[in-house]
């Protein structure tokens, strides 16, 4: 309890000793996103609108984070199939399958010696059973650990690859609306603002 | 045992999803900022959003951040200002570079035009008038901050363009707005000197200028529609007068044409311009007609029908044009046969065709023939005769004249019966219509044998010896 307490101390110290003073000129600094005047500040408003306006049609063509993570909890590599991912998708669901299968094989295996065990009457057949049911055991327990690793991995991964998705879906409909603005033709460059 | 650590296990692996969960999440520290901003938290939703907005890699996020962050700007800059902090106000309604802080910035900024008018600091005035209308040019209080600057610069800077520069754009973006029918008024204390200095330069000749000025004056309604149509009207008058002076009379009727739009009041007196026009038209077609260049006549005489459609003066110089081109084709056809007759020697038939062929188109050449054609009839008719008549004839009877000068001269210093001469001797010469003439004076010590050729045809004659051709000096 000492040691927790001294712990707590030490931090709190650290933390007002590294605490900077809150600077109010430089936070309140109206040149300090590179508006040095105001057409920095209107060019800078014009994008930001106009990617206001594509945020509309990014949440549609969007994969859901919620809906990607459930998918992947119920079947391993749903969510990636979603996100275009299906070789990874057919990874995490081989492995899971190839994982659980495994498992429960062990632990049949495991529960068919543990039955004789409890039915064996000689002592050599008791210990040989008992033998014969702990080896299968552990390897399910193995198996279902690796399978629960490569359950939560897959969540994870559901995670970072829907982040992914969606941020590549940013950069087509950016890129797109761009594309609309800038039109080439045989006499030149024509440019919507 | 091996229940209990089934149970470990488990406990171990959803602690560690969540973490996973946690830490993996991009989104989660989006709703950070928008938790901070929701809780009114501003600062730190704008501290975490600028670490977020460098960092994170999905632009819709870092879009929705910059909106985040937007929007705490414009509530701190609306905190500021409850608490009388007009300078980070601004700072922070800036920072937010929003539609919605704009607002906010144009009232604060409207506010310290109010306080510049009560200590009646123009320059002030000026410097928040020119930030709204820069900064934020889509406020709605641009028209009144455009009228203010119109009387600003009227009033106190004397920058008459600039505030008709300023009235322009306040009409072209705000027309019939109550700030730009009150700026009209201002616009009174222009409008004489932008007519006047028009007019000027009209006068100097500078009426393309002028019609500028002009024409940007009747764009806006500052002035009547009649004064400036007069003035428009005058300065195309102007113009075409000019090019009437040039020489070019297509150019002066298109412009007196436009100045009838402007002025119509002013048809009779442009109609007679017109006329005038056309008048010269026909006359510098006779010009060219008179030189036989049939072409250039036929153009001028085709453009008074561009003017007056069917002009009659114009058709019937078109005629003249045309008698003009018979006559001359005929005078050809004439003379062609005189020099046909005049070739087989029929001198009379000859004469009487090239007479005709002169009096439809006079020529040097049909009059030099027709003086040969009548030399040769004399010539045919009594040759010596002739060849006396030219002698007699030359120079007003020069040769006799002198001849006979001569003759008295020796007369004076010889004796009567000492002095002799041969009298006029007319001799056939190498040709049939070349004839030599002699005359020969004769004194004790001196003697002078005049001797010409006379050629029939053309009536010339030819010394053939010196002194000869002394006499005829």
């Amino acid at each position: 309890m000492k040691r927790i307490l001294l712990l707590l101390f030490l931090t709190l110290a650290a933390s007002l000793a590294l605490a900077q003073k809150f600077d109010i000129e430089a936070f309140s600094d109206s040149t300090k996103y590179g508006w040095e005047n105001y057409l920095d500040r209107a060019d800078y408003r014009e994008e930001l609108s106009r990617k206001q306006a594509l945020l509309q049609l990014y949440e549609l063509e969007i994969n859901s984070l919620k809906r990607g993570v459930l998918k992947s909890m119920v079947a391993p590599g749903w969510g990636q199939f979603d996100n275009k991912q299906s070789i990874k998708g057919s990874i995490f669901l081989a492995s899971e399958i190839a994982m659980v299968g495994a498992s429960l094989y062990f632990f049949d295996r495991s529960n068919y010696y543990y039955q004789r065990y409890l039915n064996a009457t000689q002592v050599e057949e008791i210990e040989s059973n008992y033998n014969a049911a702990v080896a299968p055991r552990q390897y399910s327990l193995i198996f279902a650990g690796v399978g629960a690793l490569i359950w939560a991995y897959n969540i994870f991964d559901v995670i970072q690859s829907t982040e992914e998705y969606n941020a590549r879906v940013w950069q087509r409909i950016e890129a797109k609306d761009r594309e609309s603005r800038v039109r080439m033709d045989g006499i030149g460059i024509e440019i919507e603002f | 045992m091996s229940r209990i650590t089934s149970k470990q296990l488990l406990k171990y692996l959803v602690c560690l999803s969540v973490l996973l969960l946690l830490s993996a999440c991009e989104v989660n520290r989006l709703r950070s900022i928008e938790e901070h901003y929701r809780q009114r938290r501003y600062a730190a939703a704008i501290q975490e959003a600028d670490e977020f907005i460098r960092k994170a890699a999905n632009g819709a996020f870092i879009t929705r951040a910059e909106l985040a962050r937007s929007s705490s700007y414009h509530q701190l800059g609306l905190m500021s200002l409850q608490r009388d902090n007009q300078e980070l106000a601004l700072k922070f309604f800036k920072l937010s570079n929003s539609e919605a802080a704009d607002k906010d910035l144009a009232a604060l900024y409207k506010q310290r035009i109010t306080e510049a008018i009560q200590a009646n600091d123009y320059e002030k005035q000026l410097i928040y008038v020119n930030n709204i209308l820069r900064e934020i040019p889509r406020s709605e209080l641009v028209p009144e901050m455009m009228y203010r600057r119109i009387n600003l610069y009227l009033d106190y800077l004397g920058h008459y363009d600039h505030a008709w520069q300023d009235y322009m754009d306040l009409f072209d973006r705000y027309p019939n707005d109550s700030y730009e029918v009150a700026a009209r008024k201002s616009m009174e204390r222009i409008v004489p000197n932008k007519k006047a200095y028009g007019q000027r330069l009209a006068q100097a000749g500078y009426y393309n200028e002028a019609l500028t000025q002009f024409f940007e004056l009747a764009k806006y309604p500052v002035v009547k529609t009649n004064e400036i149509n007069q003035l428009i009207g005058d300065a195309y008058r102007g113009q075409a007068e000019e090019y009437l002076h040039e020489g070019d009379y297509l150019e002066a009727d298109r412009f007196l044409r436009i100045a009838l739009q402007y002025v119509p009041d002013q048809r009779p007196q442009i109609e007679a311009k017109l006329q005038e026009i056309v008048g010269l038209f026909i006359k510098r077609g006779d010009e060219y007609l008179a030189v036989k260049d049939f072409d250039t006549a036929m153009t001028y005489y085709q453009k008074v029908f561009e003017i007056i459609p069917d002009y009659p003066p114009g058709l019937q110089a078109i005629q003249r044009l045309n008698t003009t081109k018979q006559n001359i084709a005929r005078a050809a056809q004439l003379f062609e046969l005189g020099q046909r007759s005049e070739a087989s020697g029929r001198y009379a038939e000859a004469l009487g065709l090239y007479q005709q062929a002169n009096s439809l188109d006079s020529s040097a050449e049909i009059q030099k023939h027709i003086a040969n054609v009548q030399n040769m009839i004399e010539a045919d008719r009594d040759p010596q005769a002739f060849a006396r008549k030219i002698i007699n004839q030359y120079r007003g009877g020069l040769l006799i004249a002198r001849v006979n000068l001569k003759k008295s001269e020796l007369l004076a210093n010889y004796k009567a019966n000492e002095v002799r001469d041969s009298g006029w001797k007319f001799l056939l010469s190498t040709s049939q219509y070349k004839y030599e003439v002699r005359y020969d004076l004769m004194s004790p010590r001196e003697t002078f044998f005049y001797v010409w050729q006379v050629n029939l045809k053309d009536r010339s004659i030819i010394p053939l010896n010196k002194i000869s051709e002394d006499l005829m000096k």
